[in-house]
């Protein structure tokens, strides 16, 4: 099996390993014990393996885990602190906007996407920012529920990241 | 997904150099939306993989002597975070804000695209009516051609062993210009098209002047149409001449039989949103 000796950050946790060229990023992510990342379909249709790479939502599923070569990667589990949610994952909780909780850490992560770029969407823009993220348990009322509610209280919140 | 050997080249001649010694045995990766699918199913098994990732070079979007530039590693998104784009060829824009879904932009390419030459890629079809030129390059030196005949084939390029696609560029269109973009889906995000058809027209009051009228998902390739653009020329744009044109449109396709359309339906469809098109690119009722 042919490696390649990586470099990257998950969480702000430093990563260095030789790891085999052929796997994904979501693979490796998973093997290094991020299992809130989520394997789903592994073809980039359903969004349960998205990780912000350098902030930017990506399927970990499309990503080569040697392309992550020295950038920084950020799963649901990046975004807050056990004692202290995001305010995108409290709301999440809050509007039931969880069933199974499969598709929630790809879900969060889009939408927190997407309330950076536009802080304050219509339902419609909600819509449109998690189209690529699928909700087998057809839960999507509460997901814009919880979205739009977070979307409201997050300018406020002292408590933001990045 | 097989074993292979990773490069990371960080500058085009790097990449060059690299993959001139490979013959076939290599596979460019940019986005990797389309390629690690493929070698997960080993439907593809490269012994090289170069990724073109760290060539910030490749990555640009510029106005320039009348040229919309666009770099081959430009990601869908930054198609749709661009004003250039979105001013001056909305007909890109358009099909690039449908263009898979959110995630899948951040990574998709517009050379990847076009490289991967699957008959329904979607940056292809208003490409196709924007008269297009791709530049690729090798270490023997650089060539041009319409991206018309960049597509030879099913999922086949004009790309030797050796090349890479480097940029994409097309004349801006006039500010009058007319155009209309469709994309028939089984839904709105992460479809693959079953139609798509990208119309672009300039008029002269009612009398057409010019016309593209490009198709994805119909044919072995993306394609133009060239019977039906010439039916438009130095006529008058009216709802009959639009349905003829989306007959004739339907004529040339030579579509198949998938999991997501018949051929005969997808023929059917051209002939619909071929017409839509061209009368929602003039302001008509479209039937």
């Amino acid at each position: 099996m042919k490696k390649i000796s990586l470099r990257f950050k998950v969480n702000g946790k430093e990563i260095q390993g030789e790891f085999p060229t052929n796997f994904t990023l979501l693979r490796t992510l998973r093997d290094l014990g991020f299992t809130e990342v989520k394997n789903g379909c592994e073809k980039g249709d359903c969004g349960c393996c998205t990780v912000l790479l350098d902030g930017l939502p990506v399927n970990a599923c499309l990503v080569l885990a040697a392309q992550a070569q020295g950038r920084t990667v950020t799963t649901v589990r990046g975004l807050g602190e056990p004692n202290c949610l995001h305010p995108l994952q409290e709301s999440f909780i809050k509007h039931s906007a969880i069933q199974c909780g499969f598709c929630a850490p790809g879900m969060i992560l889009s939408a927190q996407a997407l309330l950076k770029r536009n802080p304050s969407p219509t339902r419609q823009e909600i819509r449109e920012g998690i189209s690529g993220n699928l909700c087998r348990c057809t839960g999507y009322e509460n997901i814009v529920n919880a979205i739009e509610a977070a979307a409201r209280e997050l300018p406020k919140s002292p408590k933001r990241k990045k | 997904m097989n074993d292979f050997d990773f490069l990371s080249p960080q500058s085009l001649n790097t990449a060059l150099r690299a993959i001139s010694t490979k013959g076939r045995n290599y596979k460019i990766i940019a986005g990797g939306t389309n390629l690690v699918p493929d070698m997960r199913s080993q439907s593809i098994s490269p012994r090289w993989v170069i990724d073109l990732g760290g060539i910030e070079t490749l990555r640009f979007l510029k106005e320039e002597r009348g040229l919309i530039r666009i770099g081959a590693l430009t990601t869908m998104a930054d198609l749709v975070d661009s004003k250039l784009v979105r001013n001056r060829a909305p007909l890109l824009w358009q099909a690039a804000s449908r263009f898979a879904g959110p995630i899948v932009r951040n990574r998709a390419t517009v050379g990847g695209n076009l490289v991967d030459a699957s008959p329904a890629a979607d940056s292809a079809v208003p490409l196709l009516a924007l008269q297009a030129q791709v530049k690729l390059q090798s270490l023997k030196g650089k060539r041009t051609m319409p991206l018309e005949q960049f597509f030879a084939d099913y999922r086949k390029t004009a790309l030797r062993p050796g090349e890479i696609l480097t940029e994409i560029a097309f004349p801006i269109p006039e500010r009058t210009a007319k155009f209309a973009y469709h994309k028939m889906g089984r839904r709105n995000a992460m479809a693959i098209s079953v139609v798509s058809v990208g119309v672009l027209l300039k008029t002269k009051g009612d009398i057409c002047s010019e016309a593209a009228i490009a198709l994805g998902a119909v044919a072995p390739t993306p394609i133009r149409v060239s019977e039906a653009e010439s039916l438009l020329l130095n006529r008058k744009v009216d709802l009959e001449l639009a349905k003829k044109c989306g007959d004739l449109a339907a004529k040339r396709a030579h579509p198949i039989d998938d999991l997501r359309a018949s051929a005969d339906y997808r023929r059917q469809m051209c002939a619909v949103y071929v017409r839509k098109a061209i009368c929602q690119s003039v302001g008509l009722a479209t039937d």
